[in-house]
């Protein structure tokens, strides 16, 4: 698979979630002089770089948090995430998903004016229901489309987790079949 | 030391699916020293499941194979549903097993004792007189050298070692088997059965019938539903040669197993007529060995076979052995599917089931059945399968929410859903065909298969009933959001149901086989897979060709009795 060159504009906004402000020159300068990672090289030492994988962790958390299980952090979605995108994924995918975390931290920062992860739980909890608003109203912008794929990497990695199989929902037992029973006396959905 | 025992035997079976299993047992059973070529890995019944019982948490990708392994060593296999992590053991790598589409078509490939017997969906539905007879009474095909009273105690015969559990109806178009208890319909299957069956007279909705064990039956135990029977069943609750029919043929102390054994040729003798063995490539070693035996049965699945035997060239049969009539690899029919319709129902939220039932519901053939049912704008017919069940969590990709609400929300049972899909039968066609590629090979140097099929006037004509009637059905039945649906797009071949290679027939010009499933050409040749079908009916074809591999076993054992072959 070719290398993916960031573009210009796809660096700068990598440096600002990071940074939590904006690129000075000469750090953006710094930046775009080093050698750029290609979708080959994320792969060894996983697509997502720690700081990423924890902010996905942290989006994830807000989608499924610890109520009376635990949420996305306690199933390591996090690290389903990470698999997901070396497995499932191509390279234009992954720098996309890495753009979306972006976009989440330029959102962060015209909300309540830090990066995300500096937000307070309330800050967070608001602009991601905004966000998640927007994405299921019909909106196709980068953002939008982020969130519905990152919801759906974190549904899928909680739900087919050991908490979500076994502690969220309810394993299916072996043994008779019975087609037709009260849902009463199961009272959630199998796993 | 090996001595001439090794190579010189009764019988030898190419194949140990669902035919060549059957095939197998019955022909030790009544006494032949038989020898089992499979092309494929040993599987181990029990301890090579090795994904029984797994969740998803316990397999390095949740279930789901890597991309790029997919396009390297997958890429007509993904097109199945059943390829997974889960499966992936089971499969022929296309990389190792390549095939050739002059059209798209999928050739679903298992690579393991067993065959696709580990694989099947296990639906099991007897032909009826109806379907031996509708080539003679439309035209199209050859006249089958059998009718169903022929098949009728050989049904009973296979139902009766395999187990079926289903429901006795009395339905001319689907005769009834010998049945285990049918298993049971949830909630809202039983209201699409009522509104359906008030609704359309003419139609029923039944539970499916089934190979899977509703109860113990000979030494195996009931079903535990635990769902992916694919995966393998340690219990041998559904049928599977693995499970079930090489334990029985081993008991009998009469079979040689060899697995890792691609068979490449037929060895013909034109002095005696006879087929004499068959040649051997050890995938392994790549060693070739030649087998010896009085009666040889080809089980290696409707294309396999056709390629066995296209591949056996001689002087006396320059186009493949017993090809005089130029049939074989044609007439490749199968069911075209992948149309039909789904919904959601309102309402039954107090309602559940417990256990993942292996088994859908099934609307028998009601189209062309009789003067009433006549249609003018195709012929011949279609059954439709199906089930409901409540979503689960998946939709919430598709719900706005985040947050301990939308966690509560996903905890739930979802709403009602309901899917139906069609199965049609194809019109014999000499130019649907699979033949020899002149240039590619598989990894051992035998030439791959080349396939050709084109969907016909009469399956679009009844893809356009099957897609409006399932979803008038629905309707009927309460669902809303009501959306037929037909998938063009995905080639002819994908439903497993590829059947019509060496067909049976009257008339050696035009066919490869007799009523015996004997070659015409060469009579201590036999073929009892799907190859041998002279046509598709709507049913799956795995029971017919159960009875089929029973009644031509049972046949080859009296005639070499006889001296006859």
């Amino acid at each position: 698979m070719p290398a993916m060159a960031l573009t210009r504009r796809q660096l700068l906004s990598v440096i600002a979630w990071s940074t939590g402000a904006a690129a000075s020159p000469a750090l953006t300068r710094a930046v775009l002089a080093a050698p750029v990672r290609a979708a080959e090289d994320i792969a060894d030492g996983g697509v997502l770089d720690a700081g990423q994988q924890h902010l996905a962790g942290q989006l994830a958390e807000h989608i499924i948090p610890a109520t009376d299980t635990p949420g996305a952090l306690g199933a390591g979605v996090d690290r389903y995430i990470q698999m997901a995108l070396q497995a499932f994924h191509d390279g234009k995918e992954r720098l996309e998903y890495i753009d979306g975390l972006a976009r989440i931290g330029e959102a962060a920062q015209k909300a309540f004016g830090s990066g995300f992860p500096d937000g307070s739980h309330e800050e967070q909890a608001a602009l991601l229901e905004a966000v998640d608003r927007q994405a299921f109203a019909g909106d196709d912008s980068p953002l939008s489309r982020f969130w519905r794929h990152h919801k759906g990497l974190t549904l899928a990695g909680y739900y087919t987790s050991e908490v979500g199989q076994l502690e969220e929902l309810r394993p299916m037992p072996m043994g008779p079949f019975d087609g037709d029973i009260p849902y009463a006396g199961i009272g959630r959905a199998w796993s | 030391m090996a001595g001439p025992n090794d190579y010189e035997f009764d019988a030898i079976v190419v194949g140990t699916g669902m035919a060549g299993g059957m095939a197998i047992k019955e022909l030790t059973e009544r006494g032949l020293r038989t020898l089992a070529l499979e092309r494929g890995r040993p599987l181990e019944h029990g301890a090579g499941y090795i994904t029984e019982h797994k969740r998803p948490f316990e397999v390095p990708h949740r279930g789901r194979i890597p991309d790029a392994e997919l396009e390297r060593d997958y890429p007509v296999q993904r097109r199945t549903y059943a390829l997974s992590e889960y499966t992936k053991q089971f499969f022929a790598k296309d990389s190792e097993h390549p095939i050739v589409e002059e059209t798209p078509y999928s050739w679903i490939q298992s690579d393991v004792v067993g065959g696709r017997s580990q694989l099947w969906g296990r639906q099991v539905y007897r032909w009826s007189p109806m379907d031996f007879t509708a080539n003679r009474d439309d035209g199209h095909g050859v006249d089958w050298p059998i009718r169903y009273e022929d098949l009728e105690p050989w049904y009973e015969h296979v139902e009766r070692f395999i187990g079926v559990s289903g429901s006795a109806e009395g339905l001319p178009q689907l005769p009834d088997s010998v049945f285990l208890a049918p298993m049971e319909m949830n909630a809202v299957e039983k209201q699409v059965r009522d509104r359906v069956e008030a609704g359309f007279p003419d139609r029923r909705v039944i539970i499916g019938r089934v190979a899977v064990l509703s109860e113990p039956h000979n030494g195996r135990a009931a079903c535990h539903y635990c769902g992916p029977c694919e995966r393998g069943c340690s219990t041998a609750s559904y049928y599977s040669t693995v499970g079930v029919a090489l334990p029985a043929a081993a008991a009998t102390g009469r079979l040689t197993l060899k697995a890792n054994a691609l068979v490449e040729s037929v060895r013909y003798d034109a002095a005696t007529n006879r087929a004499t063995g068959v040649r051997v490539i050890d995938t392994e070693t790549r060693e070739v060995t030649e087998y010896r035996a009085k009666v040889v049965f080809i089980c290696a699945s409707a294309a396999g076979t056709a390629r066995i035997m296209l591949n056996s060239k001689s002087g006396a049969f320059p186009t493949g052995i017993a090809n005089s009539s130029d049939a074989v690899g044609r007439y490749l029919g199968d069911h075209h599917c992948r149309v039909g319709a789904s919904g959601r129902m309102e309402g039954f939220e107090d309602r559940y089931y417990r256990g993942n039932r292996p088994n859908g519901i099934y609307i028998p053939r009601f189209r062309n059945i009789d003067a009433a049912s006549r249609r003018d704008d195709y012929l011949r017919g279609y059954g439709f399968q199906g089930g409901a069940s409540r979503s689960g969590w998946p939709r919430g990709r598709g719900m706005a929410g985040i947050g301990p609400d939308f966690k509560a929300r996903l905890r739930a049972a979802g709403p009602w859903t309901i899917w139906l899909q069609a199965f049609g039968e194809t019109l014999p066609n000499p130019d649907n065909r699979c033949t020899l590629d002149p240039e590619v090979k598989d990894a051992w140097g035998m030439p791959a298969l080349r396939f050709h099929v084109t969907r016909s006037a009469n399956d679009l004509a009844m893809r356009r009933d099957m897609a409006a009637t399932a979803a008038e059905m629905l309707e009927t039945a309460g669902f809303a959001e009501v959306d037929p649906y037909d998938n063009m797009d995905d080639p002819p071949g994908s439903n497993n149901h590829e059947m019509g290679t060496a067909r049976m027939g009257r008339d050696p010009g035009t066919s490869v086989l007799n009523a015996w499933n004997q070659c015409h050409d060469v009579p201590n040749l036999f073929v009892t897979d799907a190859a041998c079908m002279a046509s598709t009916a709507c049913q799956n074809p795995s029971l017919t060709f159960l009875a089929i591999s029973a009644r031509a076993a049972a046949r080859a054992v009296d005639l070499l009795k006889d001296g006859a072959i």
